[in-house]
């Protein structure tokens, strides 16, 4: 047992005088050598092609932005103008004499909403309007047939006489328009204007049923009713009164209470 | 004995010990040579740096005591971590790198002594070792005489014990560790370091060796 330890003692010494004795280094130039090539064959194809990836990376991407950011530095201001057109429930523009002014190209693509409130799809529109005033008028303003009882219903005249006119007025604008001009500009001006025509005579109907004159009393408006009533005109008859008991709601006929 | 061997392997500082790997403190843990050869592998070239920086002075000594003669260690040196780098691709971590690394350093040891036995009649490394330009013979210590034997002794020592002894002492190799790189059996690894070690006792004793 004390042999053994004797041994390990001995064996120990050896070895730390070895290590005194080899404290010898690998020379600087075989170490760069070796690392040199290590790094030279360690590459793998990825790690090479690293190399380079990156900053053609951050290039690219730099250049984008920079593409991009100009973009929209470069894109045009929208004109406070055709804003105002686009605004939501504005009346489209008029010209003086009702009718509207033919657009440009350019307003109609800043403001499609617009052009669509005051263009009709079709004609039918305007033949509806044009019926129905003529069915005011009575059996005798229909189309075709000759105006016979005209002092019956002075109103439901004029509006229909304003109607013919306003449409001969836009078949003048027809034809003085450039010849240049595409016909689907024509057609949508003359359609919104028309619109327009029609919208104002039918509010104007009501109106004209019985004159601003008339309405100062309430015994000559009353009377007014009635000669539409008698004159066979019962929903204006009944649209007036409705306006007149609005007004007058007190007022008494005192012919029938007799 | 070989026990006692074995005692003196653990006593020495650890391969990978923080002043070869400068981050090791900051990241908390020592990457494992196996580890960074993979990693190396994949293309890491930090990785292989940090594992030739652990294995380099090591291997370089063996190789030197081994070849008896600069030059040549120095070629086998570059050649072993010439394979090394080049058999990254079919690297497989089923044993200690370290194993690997010195049978491939024993194999190119070998491989030199066949191809050229120029290597046995070098005396090289005999007398750059010894030599102490800066110091009279006459005030040399008895340790310092002591180490001269020794020096003297290891070169003397045949090959195969030789061999045994610095994969012992240089590579931290236990027995069965030997027997693999050198391609024996473990007893006679242990043979061998026991005749080598005795011998090495009995030349810093300065007597003649025991039979």
């Amino acid at each position: 047992m004390s042999n053994e330890r004797e041994d390990r003692a001995e064996d120990a010494r050896v070895a730390e005088s070895y290590r005194t004795l080899a404290q010898e280094r690998a020379p600087d130039h075989l170490n760069k050598k070796v690392l040199r090539m290590a790094a030279r064959q360690g590459r793998t194809p990825y790690s090479r092609a690293r190399a380079w990836m990156r900053p053609t990376a951050w290039a690219a991407t730099i250049a984008l932005s920079l593409a991009i950011v100009l973009e929209l530095t470069r894109l045009p201001e929208v004109e406070p103008e055709l804003v105002d057109i686009a605004a939501p429930g504005q009346a489209p523009r008029e010209t003086t004499g009702g009718v509207a002014e033919p657009r440009t190209p350019a307003a109609e693509r800043a403001d499609p909403v617009s052009m669509d409130t005051i263009a009709p799809k079709d004609m039918s529109v305007l033949r509806e309007a044009e019926n129905r005033a003529r069915a005011q008028a009575g059996p005798d303003q229909l189309p075709g047939a000759p105006q016979a009882d005209a002092g019956a219903a002075p109103t439901v005249d004029i509006a229909a006489r304003k109607i013919s006119v306003e449409q001969d007025r836009h078949e003048q604008f027809f034809d003085q328009q450039d010849a240049n001009e595409p016909a689907a500009d024509k057609r949508i001006s003359a359609a919104a204007s028309l619109a327009v025509v029609a919208s104002d005579e039918k509010a104007s109907e009501s109106q004209l049923a019985c004159p601003a004159k008339l309405r100062e009393s309430a015994r000559s408006w009353f009377a007014c009713i009635q000669q539409l009533r008698d004159g066979g005109q019962e929903e204006l008859a009944d649209t007036e009164y409705e306006e007149f008991r609005r007004i007058f709601p007190d007022f008494v006929d005192s012919n029938a209470d007799k | 004995m070989a026990a006692s061997a074995e005692t003196v392997v653990r006593s020495r500082p650890a391969l990978c010990s923080d002043a070869t790997l400068p981050y090791a403190r900051a990241m908390g843990h020592t990457p494992d040579d196996s580890a960074l050869m993979l990693r190396y592998k994949d293309g890491d070239i930090a990785a292989f740096e940090t594992l030739y920086r652990r294995h380099n002075d090591p291997l370089y000594r063996y190789l030197l005591r081994l070849c008896r003669h600069r030059d040549t260690a120095e070629d086998i040196f570059q050649e072993v971590w010439g394979k090394i780098v080049k058999s990254r691709a079919s690297y497989r971590p089923t044993a200690k790198f370290t194993t690997f690394l010195y049978r491939v350093a024993h194999n190119c040891f070998i491989d030199h002594v066949r191809r050229n036995k120029r290597h046995t009649n070098s005396a090289e490394l005999d007398a750059e070792s010894h030599s102490h330009p800066g110091e009279q013979p006459e005030t040399l210590t008895e340790r310092s005489l002591a180490k001269e034997r020794l020096s003297k002794a290891l070169l003397e020592l045949p090959d195969e014990q030789r061999d045994t002894f610095l994969l012992h002492e240089e590579a931290g190799l236990n027995l069965d560790q030997i027997a693999a790189v050198t391609g024996s059996n473990r007893e006679t690894a242990k043979s061998r370091l026991r005749y080598a070690v005795t011998k090495l006792r009995a030349a810093l004793d300065d007597h003649p060796e025991r039979p």
